[in-house]
């Protein structure tokens, strides 16, 4: 027999299932309409009054009461991961691992999906061990292309009504004055912007990638929508994703996409482990330090973490160094993306050096 | 009236790059079959999204005097296929190894075929470019001439090493002895 015609007999392949390749005409799309030139700008952008923002501590007056802050020093790599599964699982569906095809395609609808404007709500919980610190954090985000808002909503920390807001690169804060009265800000600091301690909600969207082995865990109702879980089954793989809130490795990742493959929903939690000591902070108006300089743990409910990095405020008095694990899960929800929003410079901005 | 490859990619390199999406509809079948007849049914689902992603992006290379796109499908799969292994080795081996070729690894499923495994064994034997000009036309029905676009080489090239592929082939399911040293002598003269 011929070479050419036994290895055409050997050579037979099974057809693809429909979805790979209804998924690679789906990415091809996705593709294609990142490429095709933008649409025309609203004609009339609403200027949302949402307050965004930002925190100075520095600079907010606030209350005079001590405040006790855990700062923790990141020794001999992060803690074990813990791979708690949050949510439940549907009865009968039998997890299914999605290909990086699919992956890739959720990935590229939603990048193109908040590449423009929406809204999220970003809540952020912190632990020290098993105990979590205060109340969450609630932040409203507004996003008009780079352009972002943040607001804080609530943190039981008395920051709520702060804003950040980051405009052509140039950040803007809406805090307390020396007069005790709101004020917005303009920070002059050279890369002021850079050092916004808030994530943008969309970089959490690196997070879909391949290596974090993504499997379906069926339909979820979400809000009234209907959305699909998928569950990141090897988090660990995705490693520590450098943005603010999830500075240490990732313990567990989970996602909801809706039907366009665009992603409504984001969990991810990360924890770190070394050596740490507890703070005692005092803010004031002039940030001089405290007079007192005893320090000792003070309850778990007045205790706030900071990942390692973030600026110590000013009037710190720490104690000694003790072994503690600690973990940040930070929630992401979009929504309105593609509505008109605009997020402008503030009208009236003080300028002044070193808010941030 | 559907498009023709050529026009498609014209049209989607003209302002309508959705257009390229009637080439995914009309082979994505055969570039998923290339890529499952050199790996797997995972490799292949895994794969195949990033295949036609490069094959977007890179669409003004596309000859758009050729009939068919598929010779140029195939050629972006190989490339495709080529990363993926070299990834492996490194994610697996952390060795890094450039240029590794993936034929040892694959194809288990085509062992009950009586013949496969004397077939195999002397697909193996043969150089990499030899192999990939082979099964392009016996796999993926590309003439000489469109296997030799797949892999950016002459015509007469492709036809030389189709060949010397279908000889030493031949030979070892024959029984025969062969001279690879004399099949590769004159390997860079076509």
């Amino acid at each position: 027999m011929d070479v050419l015609q036994l290895l055409d007999e050997m050579g037979e392949a099974p057809p693809a299932h429909d979805a790979v390749i209804q998924a690679a005409v789906d990415l091809v799309l996705a593709a294609s309409h990142q490429e095709s030139p933008p649409g025309p700008a609203p004609s009339n952008p609403i200027v949302r009054r949402r307050p965004v923002v930002v925190v100075a501590a520095a600079l907010a007056t606030m209350a005079a009461a001590v405040v006790a802050v855990v700062l923790l020093v990141p020794a001999g790599g992060p803690g074990s991961p813990t791979t708690t599964r949050p949510g439940a699982r549907p009865g009968g569906h039998a997890p299914r691992v999605i290909t990086s095809a699919m992956v890739r395609l959720i990935s590229l609808q939603s990048g193109a999906a908040t590449a423009d404007t929406g809204t999220a709500v970003e809540t952020t919980t912190n632990t020290v061990g098993a105990t979590i610190q205060g109340e969450p954090t609630t932040i409203d985000v507004t996003f008009s292309g780079p352009n972002v808002n943040y607001e804080i909503v609530g943190d039981g920390a008395g920051a709520a009504g702060v804003e950040n807001r980051v405009v052509d690169g140039q950040l803007y804060l809406y805090v307390k004055g020396p007069d005790l009265q709101m004020h917005w800000y303009h920070d002059t600091s050279p890369d002021a912007a850079a050092s916004m301690s808030f994530p943008d909600p969309r970089t959490l969207l690196q997070a879909v990638s391949a290596s974090a082995g993504l499997e379906d865990l069926g339909q979820q109702r979400v809000d009234g929508v209907e959305l699909t879980h998928l569950h990141a089954t090897t988090p660990g793989a995705l490693g520590a994703l450098g943005i603010p809130d999830v500075s240490a490795t990732v313990t567990s990742f989970d996602v909801w996409v809706d039907s366009a493959d665009i992603v409504r929903q984001m969990a991810v939690s990360s924890t770190w482990g070394g050596s740490g000591f507890v703070c005692t902070v005092a803010p004031n108006s002039s940030g001089s330090s405290p007079s007192s300089g005893s320090v000792s743990i003070p309850p778990a409910a007045r205790i706030t973490t900071l990942p390692d990095g973030k600026p110590v405020p000013p009037g710190t008095v720490c104690g000694s160094t003790h072994a503690m694990s600690a973990g940040t899960t930070l929630d992401v929800r979009f929504a309105d993306l593609g509505d008109p929003e605009a997020v402008a410079v503030p009208s009236g901005a003080i300028d002044q050096q070193g808010l941030g | 009236m559907e498009l023709e490859d050529g026009e498609a990619v014209a049209r989607s390199l003209a302002g309508e790059p959705e257009a390229f999406a009637v080439l995914v509809r009309r082979h994505g079948q055969v570039v998923h079959g290339y890529l499952f007849r050199r790996s797997d049914r995972q490799t292949a689902d895994d794969l195949l999204g990033d295949v036609w992603l490069r094959a977007f992006h890179s669409r003004q290379t596309y000859d758009q005097r050729w009939p068919s796109a598929r010779p140029w499908l195939y050629g972006i799969a190989g490339n495709a296929l080529r990363a993926h292994w070299r990834r492996r080795v490194v994610d697996h081996d952390n060795r890094g190894e450039v240029g590794h070729d993936p034929w040892s690894d694959a194809d288990a499923r085509l062992d009950a075929a009586r013949l496969w495994p004397a077939v195999r064994a002397a697909l193996g034997e043969l150089r990499r470019e030899d192999r990939d000009v082979l099964l392009l036309v016996a796999w993926e029905h590309l003439t000489p001439a469109e296997a030799a676009v797949s892999l950016g080489i002459a015509p007469g090239t492709a036809r030389w090493r189709l060949h010397r592929a279908r000889h030493l082939v031949q030979a070892r399911l024959d029984g025969a002895p062969v001279v690879p040293t004399v099949l590769y002598r004159a390997s860079e003269e076509a």
